[in-house]
């Protein structure tokens, strides 16, 4: 059986979570006979890991407490994995945290991953992780009120997009977590 | 400096009916003229503005951000268009978005928040902590069916579900509109 890193698990549970209910949804009486609970189940128990995980990866409790969330995937799991796949959702060969690929420091300029006056770019290594953007050595928020919103990170496309274009020598830090 | 076409899309707090658009492209091609706007629904039609009879709203290349008012009655998972048109209406640019508006969702979902701050004894009411859960659950899994799967059929109908609990607020949550 493959290994997924808890990044994996956490967009394997996102995906079988809409699937449950979706299939409830359209099953009519008693979801026929799926578990009516399993989409809040999932959506529950996947926020906390989700948000441990942002705010300390290197939290040991993750591996047993992804693992859980994966077994509660199960009726859906295969199925959310083919999604991933097909969505561009990158590849799912084993990785584990401890392959976390490098961050990316660069002072703008021509002919760095964001050049002078551009605004996106695709971080192909990044693909799967979230990311922690600093510009100017302030750490940027990515929250989606639509006026605090300062960066744009997809990471299924791995496309990152920053709002004001980026100025000739400014310096750029881009981390995955 | 070569254009590249890209578009932000939004929504106003307290106008759930109404969506934004702003036009980040970078570049500039002098051929371009105009702008369409097109927004597909789960079932095929496409959403314009009271007195449009084409598929798409303008929008003036003079005018941004734009504003189409009053054209969602619920949340909605749309395919969003935006193309960059030269004067005989041929497309010379094309950004594609698949987008999930849920502002109607989300203000009721905060507004059963700040119902349960103001009487905290609402959560023993029955069914009325399930039914406030499943609103955050049908949002939060439509969403995912976009972001993951660019799947509006499976989003639109977990927002439909969500929106059956808001239009029988007075049945699920004792709310009287």
């Amino acid at each position: 059986m493959a290994v997924y890193s808890i990044q994996q698990i956490i967009n394997i549970a996102k995906i079988s979570q809409y699937i449950a209910v979706s299939e409830v949804l359209k099953n009519g009486l008693w979801g026929g006979g799926e578990d009516l609970k399993l989409g809040r189940k999932l959506y529950v128990i996947r926020k906390s890991i989700e948000d441990d995980y942002i705010s300390n990866p290197s939290d040991p409790t993750l591996y047993t407490t992804s693992a859980y969330l994966y077994a509660l995937c199960a009726p859906y799991s295969q199925k959310a994995i083919e999604i991933l796949n097909a969505g561009g959702g990158g590849s799912i060969s084993p990785i584990t945290p401890s392959q976390r690929p490098l961050p990316l420091y660069f002072n703008v300029s021509d002919t760095t991953p964001i050049p002078t006056g551009g605004n996106t770019v695709t971080l192909t290594q990044f693909k799967g992780w979230n990311i922690v953007f600093s510009r100017g050595g302030i750490t940027q928020t990515q929250v989606v009120d639509h006026n605090n919103q300062y960066f744009l990170w997809n990471p299924i496309t791995a496309v990152l997009f920053i709002y004001g274009n980026a100025t000739e020598g400014e310096g750029m830090t881009i981390t995955p977590a | 400096m070569s254009f590249v076409a890209a578009f932000l899309t939004t929504q106003t707090q307290g106008v759930p009916a109404s969506v934004n658009f702003k036009d980040v492209s970078t570049g500039s091609d002098t051929n371009i003229v105009s702008r369409a706007i097109y927004i597909q629904t789960s079932s095929g039609s496409f959403l314009v503005t009271s007195g449009v009879s084409t598929q798409f709203n303008v929008w003036a290349l003079n005018v941004n951000p734009i504003t189409l008012s009053n054209i969602l009655t619920s949340d909605t998972a749309a395919i969003v268009t935006v193309q960059w048109l030269d004067i005989n209406g041929n497309v010379l640019y094309v950004s594609v978005q698949v987008v999930g508006y849920t502002l109607k969702g989300e203000t009721f979902d905060y507004y059963t928040t700040q119902k349960m701050a103001g009487n905290p004894a609402l959560i023993n009411d029955n069914s009325w902590f399930e039914n406030k859960s499943l609103i955050r659950l049908f949002i939060d899994s439509g969403n995912q069916a976009i972001s993951f799967a660019s799947d509006t059929f499976n989003a639109q109908l977990c927002y439909n579900a969500e929106n059956e609990l808001i239009l029988n607020k007075r049945q699920y949550f004792n709310i009287n509109s």
